[in-house]
């Protein structure tokens, strides 16, 4: 017991003017206070070892917070620089991509301007004839004779600027497409666009490989008219999917019976959905298809089913964000040893 | 169903109780025997074997009654209770085959009723209660009726007995199988200690025992963190000190967190022998004692029960924690009677070593620094 109420005690025992009543019931409070005074005792001890473990767990609380905070902001640095590094990757092997189908075009290009080319030469050629004879009929005083091969001169001249310009144009197309920068979005035929880059896909393919050939099909709307596009990132978009479909006929043509005949064909038309005006564009292989397991990963970054070295797989990815920043959608059905179709639509004003 | 509790602090003490209870023409069939293990257990059970009546014990860190708690002592609860509506099964441990060791009373006693619940208790510091309860549940399904306690032993966490008529353990199992077809038993766990500090990875553990959080180990950790002085093999008071002042919290993905204070300091490698089982790589809190109002939030607790599951009761069981009787000090005694008042009936109790109930909506399972209050009736 408190001594202090032990004292007490003493003292009531010792007082002869209370009487065991008055005593017994001094006695009972006494016993209750100092069980409320061992209990506040207690309370006070306890309270004083639980503060003094709060300080300390509080203060290395604190302390593993900040180290936690720190770590926490060293690893947000680092993530920021690995996304700079990622971004700045993700960009290199954009145009890696680009360079990568710009080399698949060289082939094509070299066609397409050796055309003009040859043209150029031819009239140029024969306008110097011209020319020769020209100046023996004024030497001769034939001057009618003289006027008539000068027109003939000035129209090849005619002939030779616009296989000029013709040229000229192939070789912007060139330097379009390989460029880094975005391009803008401009009135374009879109027929003419599919057309062009089905022949240099074609001619780029078969310089890669003798062996190649395909029939190709065009079914073109003429209604399309003009749409508002990217030129050449439709263009990358259309040679990804020739080349594929390229890719698909001549691995077949390995396996298939002799009578198979490998065939794309482009289909272009022009469509209402709701309010919108839609152009479709859509190449078809007779192909071996794409296997149902990874159809829904063709268009996943870095998804190839090429043998190493012959596919970045990066093609159809960069495909379906192209045609999906111009407010369009590519979609793919394909059946196992039959074909495969790609079908890109978009928005006739976007 | 009449029941009387009964306490002595030694074997002639606890005869002379029991034959004042038996003079009044009181005749029990079952003891509910929570003593120290100080006393002589065999002499004990002879008190009550000697006139028939069915032994369900435990050795404590401490033991009560209604009447007031004691320690070297023991808590009797007799209940004249109809011998075809319960039975009292007794198993040793063989190894580690805890589970299967309850699997096998659970299905003994689905022979004997299609209904049973059980009371239990369990020896040893190295037993794991959980694969205990796990047993009962593979046998009855998630929601049998199973409380109890670990057997203790004054503090020294030396040696834990469980015993019946002729049968004692340190390695053993007492169940209590009751009819739920005849009796009405429920029970509740409630806690109350407080999590503190950051969550830390247990990095190195077997069973129940920790090595190391965080790679370093449990001792270094309570002394760094716990402010507890005199940390040394020499303080008699230790394993008190840590088990009540500085318990680790295991955190669980689902299911609110239990308690796992440590029980036995191993010098050598600074590992603690945890009241339970702390798988490696789980996370922990350390935690802190409840506000004194805890003691009010048990009360409340058990009026709640009586409320919506439990009006009346014919007695009333305890299994609280050793470390609540430290960590509680003097409040104990108001946390005893308040829950005893909330029936009124007789009442003895143990204070264990971990305890087996359900929590709030919480799962069945091993609880540590609760008091696990258990209401019986005959219907």
């Amino acid at each position: 017991m408190n001594p202090y109420l032990t004292r007490i005690q003493e003292l009531i025992a010792q007082n002869n003017q209370l009487s065991t009543e008055e005593k017994d019931i001094m006695a009972k409070a006494i016993a209750d206070a100092d069980k409320q005074w061992t209990i506040v005792d207690f309370k006070l001890d306890r309270t004083e070892k639980v503060k003094k473990t709060t300080s300390i767990l509080l203060e290395e609380t604190i302390e593993e917070l900040e180290q936690k905070r720190k770590a926490v902001e060293e690893s947000k640095d680092a993530l920021q620089k690995s996304l700079e590094e990622l971004k700045a990757a993700q960009a290199q092997l954009i145009q890696s991509e680009k360079m990568a189908s710009l080399g698949e075009l060289t082939a094509g290009i070299a066609h397409e301007i050796q055309n003009p080319l040859n043209f150029v030469n031819n009239f140029s050629d024969l306008s110097r004839e011209l020319l020769e004879e020209m100046k023996e009929e004024l030497d001769m005083g034939n001057s009618e004779e003289a006027k008539s091969i000068a027109e003939n001169v000035r129209q090849n001249l005619e002939k030779i600027l616009h296989h000029g310009q013709r040229a000229d144009a192939i070789v912007k197309g060139m330097l379009q497409h390989s460029r880094s920068a975005a391009g803008q979005k401009e009135e374009a035929d879109i027929n003419t666009l599919a057309e062009e880059y089905l022949r240099l896909a074609y001619h780029g393919y078969r310089a890669k490989d003798n062996a190649f050939n395909v029939k190709l099909e065009t079914n073109f709307d003429p209604a399309i008219g003009k749409v508002n596009v990217i030129p050449q990132d439709i263009g990358r978009v259309l040679l990804n999917l020739y080349n594929n479909a390229f890719y698909a006929v001549t691995e077949k043509s390995k396996t298939a019976k002799a009578n198979y005949v490998p065939k794309v064909t482009l289909r272009s038309r022009v469509m209402e959905e709701g309010n919108r005006k839609l152009v479709e564009l859509s190449i078809r292989d007779n192909g071996n298809g794409i296997p149902e397991k990874i159809r829904e990963k063709i268009f996943q970054p870095f998804f190839t089913t090429k043998p190493t070295g012959q596919g970045t797989g990066l093609g159809l990815s960069l495909s379906y964000d192209i045609v999906k920043s111009h407010g369009g959608e590519i979609s793919v059905t394909s059946k196992e040893s039959e074909g495969t179709e790609f079908v890109i639509q978009l928005p006739v004003t976007s | 169903m009449q029941a009387k509790s009964i306490s002595g602090n030694s074997v002639a003490e606890i005869r002379q109780r029991f034959e004042e209870a038996r003079a009044t023409g009181f005749r029990p069939t079952l003891a509910i025997i929570f003593l120290s293990v100080s006393l002589d257990i065999g002499q004990v059970c002879e008190v009550f074997d000697a006139e028939g009546i069915q032994i369900f014990g435990a050795t404590t860190h401490g033991e009560f009654t209604e009447s007031g708690i004691s320690s070297g002592g023991a808590a009797i609860l007799l209940l004249d209770l109809n011998p075809a509506y319960f039975t009292v099964l007794f198993s040793e441990f063989q190894g580690h085959n805890y589970r299967d060791t309850t699997q096998e009373i659970a299905r003994k006693a689905l022979e004997k009723f299609p209904h049973p619940a059980f009371l239990i208790a369990g020896s040893h510091l190295e037993t794991d209660p959980e694969a205990l309860l796990h047993g009962f549940q593979d046998m009855q399904g998630s929601e049998v009726n199973v409380y109890g306690g670990m057997a203790g032993d004054d503090f020294t966490f030396e040696s834990q007995f469980v015993f019946t008529q002729g049968q004692s353990s340190e390695r053993g199992i007492v169940a209590l199988v009751l009819d739920e077809e005849r009796l009405l038993i429920k029970g509740k766990a409630t806690c109350g200690w407080k999590p503190m500090g950051t969550e830390k990875t247990v990095t190195r553990s077997e069973g129940n025992r920790v090595y190391t959080i965080e790679n370093v180990s449990v001792l270094e950790m309570t002394r760094k963190y716990s402010g507890l002085e005199n940390l040394t093999p020499d303080n008699p008071k230790i394993s008190t000190e840590i088990a009540t002042s500085f318990p680790l919290q295991l955190q669980r993905e689902a299911g609110d967190p239990v308690m796992r204070p440590g029980l036995v300091v191993n010098w050598d490698d600074g590992s603690f022998l945890c009241s339970g089982s702390v798988p490696q790589g789980s996370k922990i809190r350390f935690s802190l004692p409840p506000d004194f109002d805890v003691v009010e939030k048990v009360i409340a607790g058990c009026k709640q029960m009586k409320e919506a599951e439990m009006p009346a009761a014919d007695a009333l069981v305890l299994f609280s924690c050793g470390g609540r009787l430290v960590s509680l000090g003097p409040m104990i005694t108001e946390e005893l009677e308040g829950v005893q008042q909330v029936w009124n009936v007789p009442m003895a109790g143990m204070f264990s070593n971990g305890e087996l109930a359900r929590a709030t909506n919480g799962n069945l399972e091993m609880h540590n620094l609760t008091t696990c209050c258990v209401a019986i009736k005959e219907k």
